[in-house]
């Protein structure tokens, strides 16, 4: 067991883990943090994906324990009160939803390429998103929102 | 969800404290990134008593890009050698590999150092607990024959980190640290020598020993790429790869080194592929049939998508196309 | 023809759980959790073939933390989706038949403790010869896999035989035959199954990932001897079917049956290796096309053989061989046709129903062949096909009723998008073009069990806000079939969708829809939809006609304000008109149910296949095919599909990506292995690959509208067909680029190269060779 002390969508949390919990057990079974799916549980198909300090990373080969002191993003934390975020706004305005299950993953990888660069190319966001699978869309509208999300960004 | 065994996790500062953690109990394992180990521990190949967590280690992340002295700490995400503009000039093929590992979400995770260190792979390896005992285990982890090629004494599981063979075509060293009679050991190895070509044994670790560093040797005017094959552009392990370094020098080609991953247990420097283009002119027809000889001792086995004849085969066209490249 | 200018159809709508889903606030099976909730695990077999001798089950249910432990005896009657082929039982009993077949459960206090349970399961098997080949099984007699088969392992043949075949090759110019392999696919939804059972006074309440809430409903029944009306099914949001989530699964029995067992809630959610096994995806199947042409290319008959490997079990197999066979008669005219087809029970997860049920892989057989013969005969592929396209209101020779239909605009469409006349044949070698067809039905004529009532039923309810709701059975497995309900709903009430709210899929509180398959949902419950809405309207006007004392024919409702004579200065808004009805007689609602016509002829097998309306499709692909490598580059896929009229485009298109996308994998990557020996060669996501985002190109979507004189508001489906035309059109975009027939899918850059190298090896033959 380890004291964890990190920050889940801003706000601080202090909770007791096993050494052998993921940060998607955590989030999904302790804190009831169940936007972060689990598809896979084995960093195949990116449906599990959280910001760590604003990396996209696969929250279900993460331990827990490692991310002491760290800022964790999940789906849950992206709308803000007033609204979705432009991200989640062009999702649903382009049609790039479907089943919903890859959802999260993709809009929390979207945020962070674009956070890092809002004007990129098709072939850019497709790449970035290549670790999230998604199998009802075909990725077009998926790219088209995130094409659109980054003119919401201050180039 | 597929839980992980229990172990206990050591979250040491410093690598000297890492060593300790490691030396102290017998069977323990570091885990950096975490995204080999822990998908093997899920599918019961590994259960170590401790796992030693190196992400906490500052000195492991630190790099020199200095001019004739690159140093790359073992704890340096695989992502920041992708993004690294300097690297990409002067070492393209380590960036260029680093940037094909997987995918993006796990090149944000993964270490240099995990992907030197990665497990070989195989069809009837890399497989669940339940998988493995329906079929029947194998000589790298539980059986007595290999499931792949059963008339064989040895392994034949797949070295399928794309580093590997880009920092081998480099000339890079590795840095390895052990905790000896309490103190610090190290010791430095050409990547070459780092590698056994045998699917169960791959490195030459010793116990409680691990990759601080790599080393890089700068030698300007140096050209150099990495090519991989497999199936989907993103998530899919190598099925083959090529990596080659070289220099034009007054119309001919030197220091040329080619190395080729995937396609065996370690990956393989071309010796005779090199031997062949070292001091000549960088004619088309030599480039295409040197790039014949790249495969020239690999015996890859049917444990993989796609057959060994055909990943042969993708290998030496991507030399062809890489060597082109660099001498364009 | 061109449809009536309305007011939301037609037009791009957000879907009503959009945001929902964006947020992350919407929950899917395995994010329910419920006071006491136990964790539930099945032991499955190591063994593809053998005996149960025996299973001690002590040890286990000593384990600290274990609260029960299930096994095959326990619920031995047996279940199917096709009442026909119930072979199936909760948990295996006397025998297993596949690797991976689940033979004992556990409900413990945590995953960990269930798994370790798992552990101390002790089960005795005597191992028989497993057979992995469809064409061995059909003459093993001496390997039974169900003692029920007369024939070696040989669950159905199917023959059909429509006009005068052999007259029909006698008179042909040009007959050619071959044979193709299509290998078998999986939906791999990114949702791996999950269902949550709790029992508590003396009623089962079961929250599942399931497209057929009333399919599953009926057989808990049935399997748990338990009377339907204390079962209650639950669809929470899912996530992705395609088909894999289509029938009753192993988990839904075992988690009720244990939840009833312990009195607590059990949760069970597959690890992907278990969707893998669960499977029910593509039947592999060994294919035999011969078919006869005038000079012209006029198709005069076609012979279609097709041995199709089921897998150990039945699921939907008799519908898959029958579909294999019936859909070929379309979208070409084929006078005279001959299928023989035959289901073969193998010891592998059982094959069954995926997007494009049964009809995808013999389309690539017949759009591959159609492409051979007019290559023979010095036709362009779209001349042939334009020749032999079917046309609206008219009749298959195997009595298939097509009313609308705009294939051979599809066909120009596409041909003109790809520019395909100044392209075909015409690119540098290593580049080319390619095109197929397709259709498919919106919902199967008949219900998978015999019975009277509608397929689809819609209940409306109205609130003094001007709100209303929607009741349906229907399940959104992500196709997006709520918001399609609530387009509908508004459209006929001449109010806003953001005015209708859904509530689908709850065998409690919603009535009764047949489920998610064949393509059915906009067309069933979109019928019946329109029917309940349109009664609704009908109550609320006729209250204001009243009340107005003027013809109810002169109001109608626009944009929720009542229109007509006598409502002069103060408006009258839909609100007012609830009021008003209901003030006259109670609360206010309206019904509407949907059956699908008697169609179809009346011989054995003709109750598969026919349909109200058809959906037609064509795809043209361009594509880059490495010389050296025979790797193949899909640079460009336009799907055109007549889906009658898009109710909201958006989710059209998306329907239309995404069909595409799944065919797209199956032609190039996607290949559902079984070894000998009967385990998955790729039970992962890492190995069976379905596409990444940078595997596939900007997909590019045509819809084409034909306006169906019976679907709701002139829509049919297009979920389904559009996978149909993918896989050939990319095939004989290969055969373009460099001039070689895959007659295997999927294809292989090593196949290619080695077809290449024969090929240069014979001849080059000049482009538009003349017939032989």
């Amino acid at each position: 067991m380890k004291l964890l002390r990190l920050t889940v969508n801003g706000d601080p949390v202090e909770l007791g883990v096993r050494d052998e919990e993921t940060l998607l057990q955590v989030l999904r079974e302790r804190l009831g943090l169940t936007g972060t799916k689990q598809g896979c549980d084995l960093g195949d198909c990116g449906s599990c994906t959280v910001l760590l300090d604003g990396e996209p990373v696969l929250s279900c080969l993460v331990l827990a324990a490692t991310v002491e002191g760290r800022s964790v993003e999940t789906i849950e934390g992206v709308a803000g009160a007033d609204g979705l975020h432009p991200v989640q706004e062009a999702f649903d305005e382009v049609g790039a939803v479907q089943c919903g299950f890859c959802t999260p993953g993709m809009v929390l990888a979207s945020k962070a390429l674009l956070e890092k660069d809002p004007r990129p190319s098709r072939s850019e966001i497709r790449r970035a998103l290549s670790g999230n699978l998604c199998r009802c869309t075909g990725y077009v509208k998926i790219v088209d929102a995130v094409e659109r999300a980054g003119k919401a960004y201050p180039a | 969800m597929m839980p992980l065994p229990t172990f206990r996790l050591e979250r040491p500062a410093t690598l000297v404290e890492a060593l300790r953690c490691l030396s102290e109990t017998p069977g323990s394992l570091p885990v950096a990134g975490g995204t080999d180990l822990l998908v093997s521990m899920k599918h019961g190949l590994f259960d170590p008593p401790v796992l030693v967590n190196l992400s906490g280690i500052e000195e492991l992340r630190r790099t020199n890009l200095a001019p004739g002295n690159v140093e790359l700490g073992a704890g340096v995400r695989l992502a920041t050698l992708r993004d690294d503009p300097e690297l990409r000039r002067g070492h393209a093929a380590l960036a260029e590999a680093a940037g094909v590992v997987a995918s993006p979400l796990l090149q944000n995770m993964g270490t240099l150092g995990g992907n030197l260190c990665l497990d070989t792979r195989c069809r009837y390896y890399n497989q669940s607990a339940f998988w493995r005992n329906s079929r029947g285990y194998c000589l790298k982890r539980g059986g007595t024959i290999c499931q792949a090629a059963p008339a064989a004494k040895r392994c034949f599981a797949v070295s399928s980190c794309d580093t590997a063979p880009a920092l081998t075509a480099l000339g890079a060293q590795v840095r390895l640290a052990r905790w000896e009679d309490g103190a610090l050991g190290l010791r430095e190895l050409p990547l070459e020598q780092f590698y056994v070509e045998d699917g169960i044994e791959r490195v030459t670790l010793r116990p409680a020993e691990l990759v601080s560093a790599v080393l890089l040797p700068v030698t300007p005017g140096t050209r150099s790429g990495f090519r991989k094959y497999r199936v989907r552009d993103s998530i899919d392990y190598p099925l083959a790869s090529v990596a080659a370094a070289l220099r034009v020098e007054d119309g001919v080609l030197r220091g040329v080194r080619v190395a080729v991953g995937a396609l065996a247990s370690a990956p393989l420097l071309a010796v005779e592929t090199m031997a062949l283009l070292e001091g000549q002119p960088p004619d088309p027809a030599l480039l295409a049939e040197a790039a014949e000889l790249v495969t020239k001792g690999s015996k890859p086995v049917k444990n993989q998508a796609s057959s060994p004849t055909y990943r042969r085969h993708m290998a030496r066209v991507m030399c062809r196309r890489l060597l082109a490249d660099l001498v364009a | 023809m061109k449809r009536e200018p309305r007011r939301w159809v037609g037009r791009p709508l957000r879907r009503l759980d959009g945001a929902t889903k964006l947020r992350g606030d919407a929950l899917f099976t395995d994010d329910l959790r419920l006071p006491g909730m136990l964790v539930g695990k099945m032991l499955r077999s190591p063994h593809a073939h053998a005996r149960i001798l025996s299973i001690d089950t002590a040890n286990a249910e000593a384990l600290a933390g274990v609260k029960a432990v299930a096994v095959g005896e326990e619920m031995p009657v047996r279940y199917g989706i096709l009442p026909r082929a119930e072979d199936e039982t909760a948990l295996a009993v006397g025998k297993v038949r596949y690797v991976g077949e689940p033979v004992a459960a556990v409900a413990a206090i945590d995953e960990a403790t269930a798994l370790a349970a798992l552990d101390l399961i002790d089960v005795r098997y005597d191992p028989l010869p497993a057979i992995f080949d469809p064409r061995e099984a059909m003459t093993r007699e001496d390997v039974k896999i169900h003692a029920e088969t007369k024939v070696a392992n040989i669950e159905r043949q199917a023959s059909l035989l429509f006009g005068d075949v052999e007259g029909g090759f006698a008179a042909a110019d040009h007959v050619r035959e071959d044979t193709f392999f299509k290998a078998a696919a999986t939906h791999a939804p990114i949702e791996t199954h999950a269902a949550l059972a709790q029992y508590s006074g003396g009623k089962l309440t079961l929250w599942s990932s399931t497209q057929v809430p009333h399919y599953l409903h009926r057989a808990l029944a049935k399997v748990l001897e338990l009377p339907m009306e204390r079962i209650r099914v639950i669809k929470p949001f899912l996530g992705g079917g395609f088909g894999g989530k289509g029938e009753p699964f192993s988990l839904e029995f075992v988690a009720s049956h244990l939840a009833r067992k312990t009195g607590r809630p059990v949760k069970i959610v597959h690890t992907r290796e278990e969707v893998f096994l669960s499977h029910r995806g593509r039947h592999p199947m060994h294919m035999t096309v011969k078919l006869g042409v005038k000079a012209d290319g006029t198709i005069t008959a076609l012979h279609f053989r097709n041995i199709l490997d089921g897998g150990c079990y039945g699921s939907y197999g008799l519908v898959t061989l029958y579909y294999s066979g019936q859909l070929l008669t379309c979208p070409y005219v084929i006078p005279a046709y001959r299928f023989d087809g035959f289901r073969v029970h193998t010891n592998k997860p059982p094959s069954g129903a995926q997007r494009g049920h049964g009809g995808v892989s013999p389309r690539y057989a017949i759009d591959v062949q159609l492409d051979r013969v007019a290559e023979d005969l010095g036709i362009d592929p779209l001349e042939i096909r334009l020749r032999n396209a079917v046309q609206p209101d008219s009749v298959t020779v195997n009595d298939l009723r097509i009313t609308s239909c705009a294939f051979s605009e599809c066909l120009e469409q596409v041909g003109s998008a790809i520019s395909w006349k100044e392209r075909r044949g015409k690119l540098p070698r290593g580049r080319g073009v390619g095109m197929a067809g397709g259709c498919y039905l919106s919902g199967a004529g008949k219900a998978i069990y015999f019975n009277p009532m509608p397929h689809s039923s819609v209940r409306i309810t109205a609130d003094r806000g001007g709100g209303v709701t929607v009741f349906s059975g229907a399940a959104d497995i992500g196709q997006g079939s709520d918001t399609m309900l609530a387009v509908v709903a508004a459209e006929t009430l001449g109010i806003a969708p953001s005015m209708v709210t859904v509530v689908s899929a709850d065998t409690d509180t919603t009535p009764v829809d047949l489920g998610t398959y064949s393509s059915r949902v906009t067309f069933m419950a979109g019928n019946a939809c329109l029917e309940a809405a349109t009664q609704l309207r009908d109550v609320l006007l006729a209250a204001v006609a009243e009340e107005l004392e003027v013809h109810v024919d002169t109001l109608e409702i626009r944009d929720g304000v009542i229109d007509g004579p006598g409502i002069d200065a103060d408006p009258l808004t839909f609100a007012d008109a609830i009021v008003l009805a209901e003030s006259r007689g109670g609360p206010v609602n309206g019904v509407g149910g949907y059956t699908p016509p008697e169609l179809g002829g009346s011989y054995r097998g003709a109750g598969v296949g026919p349909s109200a309306a058809y959906s037609f499709s064509a795809h043209a692909a361009e594509v880059e095919v490495d010389l050296e490598t025979g790797h193949v580059e899909v640079v460009r896929l336009i799907a055109s599909h007549d889906l009658g009229v898009a109710l909201n485009p958006l989710a059209a298109e998306g329907q239309v990506e995404g069909g595409a996308s799944m065919g797209l994998g199956e032609t190039l990557m996607e290949d559902y292995e079984v070894l000998e020996g009967g385990q998955l060669a790729c039970p992962s996501l890492l190995e069976y690959r379905i596409p990444t985002a940078v595997d596939l190109p900007d997909l590019e979507t045509i819809l084409v509208e034909s306006v169906d004189p019976e679907g709701p508001y002139g829509a049919k489906e297009c979920g389904e067909g559009s996978v149909h035309p993918t896989i050939p059109a990319v095939v004989n975009a290969v055969y373009d680029a460099v001039g070689v027939w895959l007659h295997e899918v999927p294809i292989s850059p090593e196949t290619i190269l080695a077809l290449m190298k024969k090929d240069q090896t014979r001849r080059v033959a000049p482009r538009g060779a003349t017939r032989p």
